[in-house]
């Protein structure tokens, strides 16, 4: 019925916009007022008042007791639906069903939308019913059709006088909209007492009650039909009063079951399904009391249980299941793995391609190391760092723990030293062999010097001691990982020694940082510490730094990250390495090796968040 | 509960056929579970993710509406607040009381006042200006600061993919 009337009368649909709970989105049924103005359905602003205490529209907090009943837009929407049923109907009969008496027949029937009439009489007239609706009593029409009902062409008016005037009362009518007829006494929609009155009046004799003198063309309806409101609700429950609150978690598994015993309710079941089924039942229990007819006690019985039935069946289970987050530091484990071995190939191939290059070198295991030069940072690792500053911290962290694990599986227990070295030889290998390289086209009148053993040593002792301060720092289980990819390696290198400075703060969250990428949701903290990789971001500004000093300067303004203390860490580098010795490298390193890092950047190697 | 979930979800989809909001489609996956929702959203103008179209699913509770309803994008995204597998991180999604970040205020997190229109009207929103402060993908976050035109180049590289272009 309101499909129709809201097409052919659009205003109706502003009317419905108005009167539609904001909670369940349909017409209201027993509004009631929250303090801040706000109008609900008496059930649903107490079922969400149970777990939060504020209005849903603004926030406010309210409470369960300040809820009041909004009886003036109860009648407006009793009076809208007569209307409507009016208007829906072929006019030539209308049947007018007592609004608040379909409510109730809804409301036993819960689970079925609300503007579905559910035929609970037989329709008494049914030859005129154009709609499924069934039609309880025929009433008298107004002589006088309403301007609405003008305006809808569909509407027949039919000015029936005493024809149609009802002869069999229906007595399970609640009386709530319905007023007598002070002449004959005659029940019927209070809407149409006044023009039945004329009538009536005309036509004393036809009626069967006793004639009124004096009879009052102006009928006090709503004063009528608030009394007999009220006598009905008194006379049907004339014992409903609200159910106090309780303090459901202080109720002992006996009290909870004397209380639904006290309403005839269902005593099986754990605690948390008795009291949910109790809480169910005081919370309709409270919304039916604000109704003016509200359902008995086996009504309500029968909704809690149906309740219970549909939300046992319901979709919950799958929602839990759907999302699920994992917190389960295996699998994280595994999604790593599986990413690595997918990369396996790319990394390989970088690192086939620095072979193959390094082996037009001849000088593989030459290492220049300039002894009086001060000026630079020696990282063990590969210079295109800078450009990629945030980013190995997460690696290393990663790195340092596959090692430490490796070695720690491999020689079981004892730690270190051979393990490590022989881990960090790939880097090594490459890092080294690319600067000696550079030395050779540059250091004509440099002591030349062989540091190969040593500085491998340099780079074991290195690992130990980081390994260890990582033990110290973190005393999680170190996930086990295949055998960290070369590349991944060489570029974690230059973090390691900024890792060392601030590994009390950084830690424990690069650690977790990889599988934060994957899977969980990252911290406030990571991001301010700006710990992301920016591979993408710098893939796009990469150089090559002609002078090296000047690139690693544009690089730092370049790139505001919230990490400038990479470029600090030279003289940390310095102290690692204990013989004072200093690496230097020239431009075509540097060269070579932002086209590596740029190279495992596309290669994907910093696409984690796309490939997952 | 599930009973009044229901009616609700379907006088929401109602509403979403009769009346749908530009650029939005939603509606059940199958009309046999209406628990599960399936949404397409196009890019805002004006923005990187212009022209897009992204596919997203909406799990509800069975209590809702009393409780948000989850959202996770099924195409790739490149977002702040856009988690790696596809959740939404947005305000208006979290039940009052639920603060994974700690800055919400209670007036633009979830009330059963909202809806699904809601939902997918802040995701758009979402999606045109970012909440770089509560980053969900924390390197989305970090390049939305920091290098504009590389995020724009991902997004319009993510929004390609979702037309089928690459």
């Amino acid at each position: 019925m309101d499909e129709d009337t809201q097409e052919s009368i659009p205003q109706f649909k502003e009317l419905d916009d108005v009167l539609n709970c904001g909670i369940c989105h349909e017409i209201l049924t027993t509004p009631v007022i929250t303090a801040c103005s706000h109008t609900y359905c008496s059930i649903c602003i107490r079922r969400w008042l149970s777990g939060k205490q504020e209005c849903p529209s603004c926030a406010t907090a309210i409470y369960e007791s300040t809820l009041r009943k909004n009886t003036i837009v109860g009648n407006i929407l009793d009076a809208v639906k007569n209307v409507k049923r009016l208007l829906g109907k072929n006019a030539s009969m209308p049947s007018i069903k007592s609004s608040t008496r379909c409510l109730n027949v809804q409301d036993e029937f819960g689970d079925e939308p609300k503007n579905r009439t559910i035929k609970t009489t037989p329709p008494a007239t049914p030859k005129q019913n154009h709609s499924a609706q069934p039609t309880k009593t025929p009433m008298l029409l107004p002589k006088t059709p309403s301007p609405m009902v003008q305006k809808f062409p569909k509407v027949e008016v039919n000015s029936t006088p005493g024809g149609g005037t009802p002869t069999a009362l229906d007595n399970d009518h609640s009386p709530a909209f319905k007023v007598p007829c002070p002449v004959c006494g005659t029940i019927m929609a209070q809407r149409l007492v006044n023009s039945h009155l004329d009538r009536c009046l005309l036509e004393p004799k036809t009626r069967s009650s006793e004639t009124v003198k004096s009879p009052t063309p102006t009928v006090n309806s709503a004063a009528k039909t608030s009394i007999a409101k009220s006598s009905n609700s008194a006379e049907s429950n004339p014992s409903l009063q609200p159910i106090k609150k309780m303090v459901y978690n202080l109720l002992s598994d006996k009290q909870i079951k004397n209380e639904l015993r006290k309403y005839g309710l269902a005593i099986q079941g754990d605690r948390s399904t008795l009291l949910s089924r109790l809480k169910r039942f005081v919370i309709l229990h409270n919304a039916e009391c604000d109704s003016t007819t509200p359902k008995t006690l086996s009504e309500m019985k029968l909704l809690v249980e149906r309740e219970e039935k549909a939300m046992a069946g319901s979709s919950a289970s799958s929602f839990s299941q759907m999302f699920k987050r994992t917190d389960n530091p295996q699998e994280i484990d595994n999604a790593l793995k599986e990413y690595r071995t997918q990369q396996k190939a790319s990394y390989q191939k970088l690192i086939d391609e620095v072979k193959k290059r390094n082996k037009h070198k001849p000088s593989k295991k030459e290492e220049c190391v300039i002894l009086s030069d001060t000026e630079d940072e020696d990282d063990p690792a590969p210079i295109p760092v800078p450009q990629h500053e945030p980013l190995p911290v997460p690696e290393s962290a990663h790195a340092m723990n596959s090692r430490q694990a490796d070695s720690d599986c491999d020689k079981s227990g004892k730690k270190t030293n051979h393990g490590n070295a022989s881990d960090s030889d790939d880097i090594a290998c490459t890092s080294k062999s690319r600067k000696s390289t550079n030395h050779r086209k540059m250091t004509k009148n440099v002591k030349r010097k062989c540091i190969e053993s040593e500085s491998e040593e340099d780079e074991g002792e290195n690992e130990i001691r980081q390994a260890k301060q990582w033990k110290r720092a973190e005393q999680t289980t170190s996930p086990v990982l295949p055998r960290s990819t070369p590349a991944r390696q060489l570029r974690s290198r230059t973090a390691q020694n900024k890792a060392i400075q601030k590994r009390s703060v950084s830690s424990p969250q690069s650690q977790t940082r990889n599988s934060q990428r994957i899977k969980q949701p990252p911290s406030k903290k990571v991001l301010e510490r700006g710990g992301g990789k920016d591979g993408l971001s710098s893939s796009s500004d990469e150089e090559i730094p002609s002078k090296r000093s000047i690139g690693v300067k544009q690089s730092k303004q370049r790139s505001p990250t919230p990490d400038p203390d990479i470029f600090e860490s030279s003289p940390a580098s310095s102290i690692l390495f204990p013989c004072g010795q200093k690496a230097r490298c020239d431009d075509s390193g540097n060269e070579a090796l932002s086209a590596l890092v740029n190279m495992i950047d596309n290669d994907g190697g910093s696409t984690t968040d796309f490939d997952e | 509960m599930a009973g009044s979930a229901l009616r609700r979800l379907m006088a929401e989809y109602k509403q979403l056929t009769l009346n749908p909001p530009e650029g939005i489609i939603a509606g059940p996956i199958n009309e046999e579970n209406f628990f599960e929702w399936e949404a397409l959203i196009t890019g805002p103008e004006g923005t990187c993710f212009e022209g897009g179209v992204f596919p997203a699913k909406l799990v509800f509770p069975s209590d809702y509406p009393l409780s948000p309803p989850k959202m996770q994008f099924t195409c790739e995204m490149f977002h702040p607040n856009i988690y790696a597998d596809g959740r939404v991180c947005i305000s208006i999604l979290h039940a009052p009381g639920d603060d994974p970040m700690g800055y919400e205020s209670s007036a633009e997190r979830w009330s059963p006042v909202q809806s699904v229109e809601k939902i997918l009207l802040s995701v758009v929103s979402m999606l045109a200006e970012p909440n770089d402060e509560s980053g969900a993908n924390v390197d989305a976050a970090k390049m939305w600061r920091e290098d504009r035109n590389e995020f724009n180049r991902i997004a319009e590289k993510i929004v390609r993919k979702t037309l089928g272009l690459s």
